[in-house]
């Protein structure tokens, strides 16, 4: 291997069916990602913990099965934890008893305390909506504002166009705030331009 | 229809603006969206999303405690694997050698009793 290049997904990919060191990397570049996928889904710590383990126990025996038809590894990969956490979420129920305390915690900015907690409860709300809407519709938004992912990507992540996506997102916000709005959110807090529908 | 397909468009433009942190583009996208109140307070839901997701990483010690986790399961199997494809072959060469020679042993067996009843008579 070219030592100044940094090998691309796929080449570790495809060593990592041998190479421990190559799943190591592998493992490296992906686990604050997968963490972070299955945390913002459950909303606990430790359910991420034990699902990002899974996931990449689960990797060891899948790693061979990967071929390349022009789907980058992410979305593999992303498609195995979506499966994993949709298996998860059915066999346990656990839908109902997400807690989203602490999922916050990393936000401390500096503000008064009294302020973030206003904010962290306003975030809390908006959190908790998010988890009631479907679930490709979270996914969406996971993948767009925390991965950063384009709607190419994210489109082939969940097996769908990149105009379906755009107008998934559309729909996405659209019955957000629908749902926001008919929780009371407008009426506590909301100004400007979210009133002025 | 087609305001609907635009307001699409002018979302996902905002939406790239706020990923990419361009400030500028997010405003313009604005701007677009300035007769629209309805669009408006969509670009706000799509800001305050992307301002509660932040990255998230694993804790340090789960980082730690699963990767020589892992790295122990993956030379389990691998040489689990690696045992089984060569002694796969291997056992396949040891039942028909055990075979064969089974068969040769008989066989010397029956020419040296036959040889032996020969000398006999």
């Amino acid at each position: 291997m070219d030592l100044g290049k940094r090998p691309s997904d796929k080449e570790l990919l495809y060593r990592a069916r041998e190479d421990p060191e190559a799943f190591a990397a592998l493992y490296e570049r992906y686990v604050d990602k997968i963490y972070a996928y299955f945390y913002y889904r459950v909303g606990d710590a430790g359910d991420a913990e034990e699902l990002t383990a899974r996931f990449f126990h689960r990797l060891i025996e899948r790693v061979h099965l990967f071929e390349d038809r022009g789907v980058p590894v992410s979305a593999w990969l992303y498609r195995i934890a979506h499966n994993m956490l949709a298996n998860w979420l059915r066999d346990r129920s656990r839908r109902a008893e997400i807690s989203l305390e602490g999922l916050l915690y990393h936000q401390a900015d500096g503000k008064r305390p009294e302020d973030h907690i206003l904010m962290q409860e306003e975030q809390e709300r908006l959190l908790e909506e998010v988890r009631r809407l479907p679930p490709d519709r979270q996914q969406l938004l996971y993948l767009k504002f925390v991965e950063g992912l384009s709607n190419a990507e994210i489109g082939r992540i969940m097996g769908r166009t990149e105009g379906a996506i755009k107008s998934l997102y559309h729909r996405t916000l659209v019955s957000l705030r629908r749902r926001l709005k008919s929780d009371g959110r407008e009426a506590e807090g909301g100004e400007g331009n979210r009133r002025s529908s | 229809m087609s305001q609907r397909l635009s307001w699409e468009d002018i979302l996902q433009e905002h939406a790239d603006a706020l990923i990419a942190g361009d400030k500028a583009r997010v405003q313009r996208a604005r701007l677009l969206a300035r007769e629209f109140p309805e669009l408006l307070a969509l670009m706000d839901l799509a800001e305050e999303l992307r301002g509660v997701y932040r990255p998230v990483h694993a804790p340090h010690s789960f980082r730690a405690r699963l990767r020589q986790e892992l790295l122990r399961a993956f030379r389990r199997r691998y040489v689990v694997g690696t045992r089984k494809r060569l002694l796969g072959p291997l056992r396949t060469y040891w039942f028909w050698g055990a075979a064969i020679a089974s068969l040769l042993s008989v066989a010397a067996g029956g020419v040296g009793y036959y040889l032996h009843r020969r000398s006999a008579h």
